[in-house]
């Protein structure tokens, strides 16, 4: 119990590190290259309140290639409202409604208050996107992904008969300072987070199972926590805006009801763009603790993807490579990994309106029957 | 943060009556170059900025108000500093053309179409140079923010290609296609589209074509 404790508030000390990392800086970083009064020059249209609608949405097609014969029509639609308060207040909430296997989905993908600070702080609350990576807060809109689908180390959209996710990771509740300088060239962010943290999905006891795989986790993002302690992250930017780009990322928390069972994930993330050509990737890994008669050992699961794109006119070929590797436990207990193929093409009608198609060559080890898909959609953000 | 936003305003409000009280017509001048300057760096943060995640928006999508509610959004997201924010608004706000309104986008077929658009047919868009119009050329690419994101003559930003020398690189076919409407041939361009009327274009051509002489 006591062992417990101390790791409780040694997370709680690290989650306020955190957050205090985050908030600290800013008056000693504040020094913009390019000093810009903070008055608008000339008559500058600035309401003291504001209303507005945006979102993304998809209508596409997906289809099985080999064995079963299965296929689906699929739709998506995100609407997101924006309140704006005066010039330091936000308040931005995105709803999901996704069919699903005949069913609607619903989801409440964020709904968060961001707070202006300084003009290089912001501080958020609520239910966000989490700076776990980058796929999932800047990328997974489908008018922004490349690809008619998510790449299977996060899971998301079309996730029909596709591969297991290795780290589900989107939104979740809690609080989040960002501090962002910009010493030209650069541009240097820090994000740092405190949330309730991941929950175990369904029941799990290893000695039951048949056969071998990791207990599946969840970001339930539910007012009620189940267990107490809490997730605090952290991710780092460092950009040379617009060519290059790295983010290293961090989180830790327990992911069982007990909240004896740790779960540490970090994730490297890099980006390269030059004119037309477009090539991003990201690695991750899951350090899971298990319990067994002999004690909690840790499994460690990692995987990577890679995307290059080109643009030559409307058309836009993509390449997107992801490998989720076997990890073993013992040797009798291996967590089987995947191997995903995708090849797709864009076509831009405009910056937000695409139709993309793409086939995904999945492989999954152990696995005799080969899970491939066509997938297509026409994505939109408005 | 109030305070500071007193002190600011209390400090902005006694400079702008000491510019008054002395030299009127200079202090107007003053702001009106500190204006085009922040539009100007407007545009070179947007280039540098805002097709990182997602293809570069078009000015023209949206109202002045409403980009004040989308860049805001957009700096929580992409972690904007508050003084690139500024730059940012400047330069959408002086090129989407009617503040208060969103402006529909242009759309490809005035320009390259066009059969039954009076002043685009094709003979037009291959018609010569109005060289009368370069001085107003030259305003127009200051005003539009152009050289924020393109150098010429020395002077500008290097978000898009050269303007030195354009003139003899294109047809004027292509240059009064790319200046209405800079996706025709590249759909998601990093150029805004900034709703040049024909006169416009005109211009730019004409101050391009002084240029190189
Ligand atoms: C760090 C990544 C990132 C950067 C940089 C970025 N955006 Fe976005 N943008 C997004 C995402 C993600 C969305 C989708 C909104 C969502 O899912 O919440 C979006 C949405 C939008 C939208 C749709 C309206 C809305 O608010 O949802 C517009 C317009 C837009 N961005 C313009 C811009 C402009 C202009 C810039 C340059 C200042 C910019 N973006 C920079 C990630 C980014
Ligand atoms: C935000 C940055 C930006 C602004 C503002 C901008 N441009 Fe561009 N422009 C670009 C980029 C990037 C390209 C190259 C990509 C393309 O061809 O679409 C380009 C291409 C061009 C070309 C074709 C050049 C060639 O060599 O093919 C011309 C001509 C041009 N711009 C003129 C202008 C003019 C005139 C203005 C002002 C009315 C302007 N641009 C404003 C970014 C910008």
């Amino acid at each position: 119990m006591t062992a417990m404790g101390i790791k409780q508030s040694a997370r709680w000390w690290s989650g306020i590190f955190c957050l205090a990392l985050a908030l600290a800086p800013t008056d000693l970083l504040a020094q913009e290259t390019e000093a810009v009064e903070e008055e608008p020059v000339g008559e500058r249209v600035v309401p003291t309140n504001a209303f507005l609608v945006s979102g993304y949405g998809t209508v596409g097609y997906v289809a099985r290639l080999e064995g079963e014969d299965e296929n689906a029509f699929t739709a998506s639609f995100s609407p997101i409202l924006l309140f704006q308060f005066q010039d330091r207040i936000l308040f931005e909430a995105e709803f999901e409604f996704e069919l699903t296997e005949g069913v609607t989905e619903t989801g409440l993908e964020y709904a968060q208050l961001d707070y202006v600070a300084t003009d290089n702080l912001t501080v958020t609350a609520g239910k966000f996107l989490v700076p776990f990576g980058v796929f999932g807060e800047r990328l997974h809109p489908t008018w922004i992904n490349k690809f008619p689908s998510s790449p299977p180390i996060y899971g998301h959209h079309v996730a029909e008969f596709g591969v297991e996710p290795l780290f589900p990771i989107l939104s979740d509740v809690g609080i989040m300072g960002r501090v962002t300088i910009a010493p030209e060239p650069w541009q240097i962010s820090l994000n740092g987070y405190v949330t309730q943290g991941p929950a175990l999905e369904g029941e799990f006891d290893l000695e039951d199972e048949e056969e071998f795989h990791a207990p599946e986790f969840e970001f339930p993002a539910s007012s009620a926590d189940n267990n107490t302690g809490k997730m605090p992250g952290a991710r780092i930017d460092v950009a040379l805006p617009p060519w290059f780009e790295v983010n290293g990322s961090f989180l830790n928390g327990d992911y069982d009801d007990e909240g004896v069972l740790d779960l540490t994930g970090w994730n490297i993330a890099a980006e390269f763009r030059h004119s037309n050509f477009e090539a991003r990737g990201e690695y991750l890994q899951v350090r899971q603790e298990l319990e067994t008669e002999e004690g909690f050992p840790t499994l460690r699961r990692h995987g990577f993807y890679a995307q290059a794109a080109y643009r030559f006119g409307p058309w836009e070929p993509v390449f997107r490579w992801t490998k989720i590797f076997d990890d073993k436990l013992e040797d009798d207990k291996v967590a089987e990994g995947a191997r995903q193929i995708g090849i797709g093409i864009d076509y831009w009608f405009s910056p937000s309106v695409a139709v993309m198609a793409g086939f995904e060559l999945n492989d999954e080890s152990g696995v005799e029957l080969d899970n491939d898909r066509f997938v297509i959609h026409v994505g939109f953000g408005y | 943060m109030k305070a500071i936003n007193r002190v600011r305003a209390s400090r902005s409000l006694g400079c702008f009556l000491a510019g008054v009280s002395l030299l009127l017509p200079t202090s107007a001048g003053a702001q009106d170059s500190n204006e085009a300057e922040l539009i100007m760096s407007g545009a070179a943060v947007y280039g540098k900025m805002c097709g990182r995640c997602h293809n570069p928006r078009s000015p023209i999508e949206r109202s002045d108000r409403e980009w004040v509610t989308i860049i805001a959004h957009m700096r929580v997201r992409g972690n904007l500093t508050g003084g690139q924010v500024r730059q940012i608004l400047a330069f959408l706000q002086a090129t989407n053309t009617d503040p208060g309104q969103p402006t529909p986008i242009a759309s490809s077929a005035d320009v390259v179409e066009g059969a039954g658009t009076p002043g685009a047919v094709n003979g037009e868009l291959e018609a010569p140079i109005r060289l009368d119009l370069a001085e107003r050329g030259g305003q127009v690419l200051r005003e539009k923010a152009c050289l924020g994101c393109h150098v010429l003559g020395g002077e500008g930003g290097n978000v898009g290609p050269k303007l030195d020398g354009v003139i003899d690189r294109r047809d004027l076919g292509y240059l009064r296609r790319k200046l209405r409407d800079p996706t025709f041939d590249n759909s998601t361009s990093m150029m805004p589209n900034l709703a040049l009327s024909q006169e416009e274009v005109e211009a730019i051509l004409a101050h391009l074509a002084k240029k190189r002489e």
